[in-house]
């Protein structure tokens, strides 16, 4: 299903390759990043990977269910940020880590979890795909913070199908696909409706 | 020596080409392509909201009590801040609980409402212009961490 590229090979996903997002080998993928895009269309989107020094992650899928492949899955792609740490959600901190996490410091919680391997850390940008949903971040009514719009049903029912084909081609356990949310941080409310 | 000069050369050409055109700055792993935010000289910052907590944060620990700003913070990260592409703002930067908002006046009359969060992302909205994601490295004072 996978090709030398690293293109999907499927009828259900269109190839849209940007090379512009793409950041080097990835060598081993190890998990599996859910975003959503913060646009209202899968155009937006597509449109800013043209961009000169653009981002985007691996997968983009739109409104009604259209699965498209942005970038190989032998290459890393920028789309994590800078990692929190999964020994806090855990609770399996060392007393140092526990100290050193004490100070707020993102920069250097993500220099010290990017030391460590999956699953003693999240999966980043070296070692995990990104698959994103396209949704707005809108406004709350009356001018409250931006919040995700809910991933439609298609959307979760071509996520489902991804994460699948993902998972079984390359060994990657469920447990290690997380909502963007989770591993960095960014806006609580993307991809809060997504569903695998 | 010529090696010195060789090297300081290749330091200049390669500052050189950092600096991208219209002054946009390349961005990295975990920092945005920035370019250059253009304002009218400020005459008045408003503030409405400080020191404010996000509905979205449920951890009941997170306190957002050393974030105030004032008019004084405001105008600085204006005047320092860079604009950022959506998108690349969306991958790279961090999101934070803790946030000010307000308005700002222009000597051109214009009015803008701003919202600045504590890791260093933020907003500005010009009367009907497009909202602009924002983005200061350089603030690197308290009451922002980074």
């Amino acid at each position: 299903m996978i090709d030398a590229q690293g293109r999907v090979q499927h009828p259900r996903v269109k190839h849209a390759i940007a090379s512009t997002i793409e950041r080097g080998p990835l060598a081993q993928v190890r998990g599996l990043i859910v975003h959503q895009t913060g646009g209202a269309t899968a155009q937006s989107s597509l449109d800013s990977y043209k961009n000169a020094g653009a981002n985007g992650a691996h997968f983009l899928i739109d409104k009604d269910g259209t699965v498209y492949q942005t970038a190989s899955v032998l290459k890393r792609t920028w789309h994590v940020g800078k990692l929190k740490a999964r020994c806090v959600l855990q609770k399996t901190c060392s007393a140092t880590e526990l100290k050193a996490y004490s100070r707020f410091d993102p920069s250097g919680m993500n220099k010290r979890e990017s030391a460590k391997a999956v699953p003693d850390r999240f999966p980043s940008n070296d070692d995990a795909l990104g698959i994103e949903l396209v949704g707005a971040a809108l406004p709350a009514p009356g001018g409250g913070e931006p919040t995700y719009e809910t991933v439609t049903a298609a959307q979760n029912d071509a996520l489902k199908w991804l994460v699948g084909e993902l998972t079984k081609n390359l060994g990657v356990p469920m447990t290690e696909i997380f909502r963007h949310p989770d591993v960095s941080r960014k806006n609580p409310s993307e991809a809060s409706t997504a569903q695998w | 020596m010529v090696k010195f000069v060789l090297a300081a050369l290749t330091l200049c050409a390669a500052a050189g080409s950092a600096q991208a055109e219209g002054g946009c700055m390349p961005g990295s792993e975990f920092e945005p392509r920035t370019c250059p935010l253009e304002l009218p000289r400020i005459t008045r910052v408003t503030i409405l909201h400080n020191a404010a907590k996000s509905a979205q944060e449920t951890d009941p620990a997170v306190s957002c009590g050393g974030f105030k700003l004032t008019p004084r913070l405001v105008r600085r990260y204006l005047g320092h801040a860079r604009t950022v592409d959506p998108n690349d703002a969306h991958h790279t930067l961090d999101w934070s609980p803790c946030s000010a908002s307000g308005e700002v006046s222009f000597a051109d009359g214009r009015r803008g409402h701003w919202h600045i969060e504590q890791l260093r992302s933020g907003t500005l909205k010009i009367g009907d212009a497009d909202e602009q994601i924002l983005y200061c490295p350089s603030c690197k004072l308290k009451p922002f961490q980074w």
